[in-house]
């Protein structure tokens, strides 16, 4: 059984009187320890398609079922829980609170989980030590660099051991070598089994996963394996 | 518990990021509290000073006297009617009161002022102490004799002024008749506001049966009388009204007075006042919260991306509106907290320096706590519902 199936997911957005037709129809189906690419142009529903794969929003027509759940009939609280729980993102920009350490960062989703603070401060050390960050666990993200601030955000999407990771162009604001560092990192939890599906516009980085969805305006043109 | 000192801390990791724009939030609540907490404090010294002050002429005081209404006639007080209150079982002693205005002499100073007649009873009776020599007896009262007791106010501008020494065993005329001074009484010290109304007195004291055979005065102004510990000063009202109607007949009038239900409407009516005022004092709280409102809404509207973050990583509505709401109410309790230890030390001094007790309302405390953590949840729910709402991609996306 397939851990996401998408039935012919549309999107559409209601700008003032026009409607944005963001996704026209996806179907498709990725088994668990898939590891995904999904390129195209600006616009063609890239990202909104990895927001509904991770409940950040909900589809205006079509069935989603994650993990044998029917996921567009979920309210807040269960689709937060999902977020929380099953699905780990990463972003362009790392998104951490500038105002919280690294570990603090990586403990939020703990929290939200309702993990005790003693448990939450080990698992947060071992989530970073993982990432190679044991040594930065108290500085700010002001303080670290643009490869050490992605790799706490690894380690903040991993906190409550998700199957599914949804890296939206990680390596986006990143030089060559940390980039590279970011997806041996992604490239060794893919080795331990976990679903990871990433958005890039650079064929180099598509090259570490197995598969290449093409999105064009809003559907999907061809789905090829990778070169690698 | 454990999570909600969690959240505690981090409600104040958020609000000391802006040390200055919190405190300027609270300022309403801090201006708030103290005001509720200084008004109720200081009228409850007030009122506690005032009820001492007159609890220091005998709290179980009362005093009775004949009165023309306009469908009654006047009918003084005479001595049966004396006599007949002794008698009375509630009543503990009791004194008539006449007066009369004389000159009082001694060598060639003079000085116009009030004769009163009393009893032997009359100083105990309203609790008057003695600055030196004696209280005239009930022997002296009963035998005519001239003797007087005078007031400090009278030693002060008939002796004092006119370097004359010691008054006790001089001899002063009052009118045309020698009295022989047997002592001086203290003067009434009021801490109160009422001292400021009460001015100073200059009377001198003879006994009733003096001064009825000297200056032929019989008409008694009023009875003094004290009740029985633990009489009820409404029963005894009603009782004694009655059966002077029944003594003096149903056109009579008299009037009535008893310290302890002074005090209760004096005590009363200072409540309301105090409360009045407090009420306006706590609008500021309201103020105080409209700020707190305004502040959390530019605050959620400046940490939307933060919102966007922690619900795309698993918080949901309900987590949202508790962190804003508690940050609301963290930070009217922290505004109540500094205007209390305002409200305190500022009430603290301000009846040092007028000298009366030292008193602090411990209930002004916990309403102005109470009333100041709803304000910060009543106007805290806005923007804390308006952040928990917020669209996760929305928030993510706004810069």
């Amino acid at each position: 059984m397939s851990l996401i199936k998408l039935e012919n997911i549309k999107k559409v957005y209601e700008m003032g009187k026009i409607k944005v037709h963001a996704l026209k129809g996806i179907t498709l189906s990725i088994n668990a320890a898939d590891y995904l690419a999904i390129m195209g142009p600006s616009g063609s529903g890239k990202s909104t398609l990895m927001n509904i794969i991770g409940c950040l929003d909900v589809p205006s027509h079509g069935n989603y079922i994650l993990d044998g759940k029917k996921v567009s009939k979920l309210g807040d609280s269960e689709l937060a829980q999902i977020r929380n729980k099953q699905v780990g993102f990463v972003f362009q920009t790392f998104n951490l609170l500038p105002r919280l350490n690294a570990q603090k960062n990586v403990e939020l989703p703990l929290i939200y989980a309702g993990m005790l603070k003693k448990e939450r401060e080990i698992k947060s050390k071992k989530l970073l030590t993982k990432v190679g960050l044991g040594h930065r666990a108290h500085h700010l993200p002001s303080e670290l660099s643009g490869g050490q601030r992605q790799r706490v955000a690894i380690a903040r999407a991993l906190a409550n051991n998700p199957k599914i990771i949804l890296a939206d162009e990680p390596t986006g604001n990143l030089d060559t070598t940390s980039g590279e560092e970011i997806m041996q990192i992604f490239d060794s939890l893919n080795r331990e089994g976990v679903t990871i599906i990433l958005v890039t516009h650079e064929a180099f980085i598509a090259d570490h996963t197995t598969h290449i969805i093409h999105l064009l305006d809003g559907e999907i043109g061809k789905i090829v394996a990778s070169s690698k | 518990m454990n999570r909600f000192f969690e959240g505690f801390s981090q409600s104040l990791a958020n609000l000391s990021g802006n040390k200055t724009r919190s405190f300027l939030t609270m300022l309403g609540i801090i201006v708030g509290v103290f005001a509720i907490i200084g008004i109720i404090s200081i009228g409850e010294a007030g009122k506690l000073s005032i009820k001492r002050d007159l609890e220091s002429f005998g709290s179980n005081l009362a005093a009775i006297w004949a009165e023309k209404k306009s469908d009654t006639i006047y009918k003084p007080l005479n001595k049966y009617d004396v006599e007949f209150l002794k008698n009375l079982s509630y009543i503990e002693e009791l004194s008539p009161i006449l007066s009369l205005y004389r000159d009082v002499r001694i060598e060639n100073y003079k000085l116009q002022t009030a004769i009163i007649g009393v009893n032997e009873n009359y100083f105990s009776l309203n609790n008057r102490k003695i600055d030196k020599g004696r209280f005239f007896t009930s022997f002296e009262n009963q035998h005519f004799r001239r003797v007087c007791v005078i007031t400090e106010g009278i030693k002060k501008d008939l002796f004092d002024r006119n370097s004359i020494e010691d008054p006790v065993g001089k001899v002063i005329k009052i009118g045309d008749f020698p009295f022989f001074i047997i002592g001086v009484i203290k003067k009434v010290e009021l801490k109160s506001i009422l001292a400021g109304l009460v001015r100073e007195e200059r009377d001198v004291y003879i006994p009733e049966n003096t001064m009825k055979t000297t200056f032929g005065v019989n008409r008694i102004n009023y009875i003094l009388f004290s009740l029985k510990k633990g009489i009820k000063p409404n029963v005894v009202k009603k009782t004694i009204t009655s059966l002077f109607k029944i003594r003096k007949g149903e056109n009579t009038y008299y009037g009535t007075q008893f310290i302890e239900s002074q005090i209760k409407q004096f005590t009363s009516l200072m409540t309301t006042i105090t409360l009045i005022i407090a009420l306006i004092g706590g609008l500021s709280l309201l103020v105080g919260g409209i700020g707190i409102m305004n502040i959390m809404l530019i605050s959620v509207t400046e940490r939307t991306k933060e919102i966007g973050i922690k619900k795309a990583i698993g918080a949901t509505e309900g987590m949202i509106l508790k962190e804003f709401l508690q940050e609301a109410i963290i930070l009217s309790l922290i505004g109540a907290f500094i205007g209390t230890i305002i409200g305190i030390s500022i009430t603290v001094l301000l009846e040092l320096a007028i000298k009366w007790q030292i008193y602090i309302s411990p209930l002004a405390i916990v309403i102005a706590i109470v009333f100041s953590t709803f304000i910060g949840a009543l106007f805290g729910s806005i923007p804390a519902k308006k952040a928990s709402a917020l669209h996760p991609i929305d928030a993510l996306r706004y810069e």
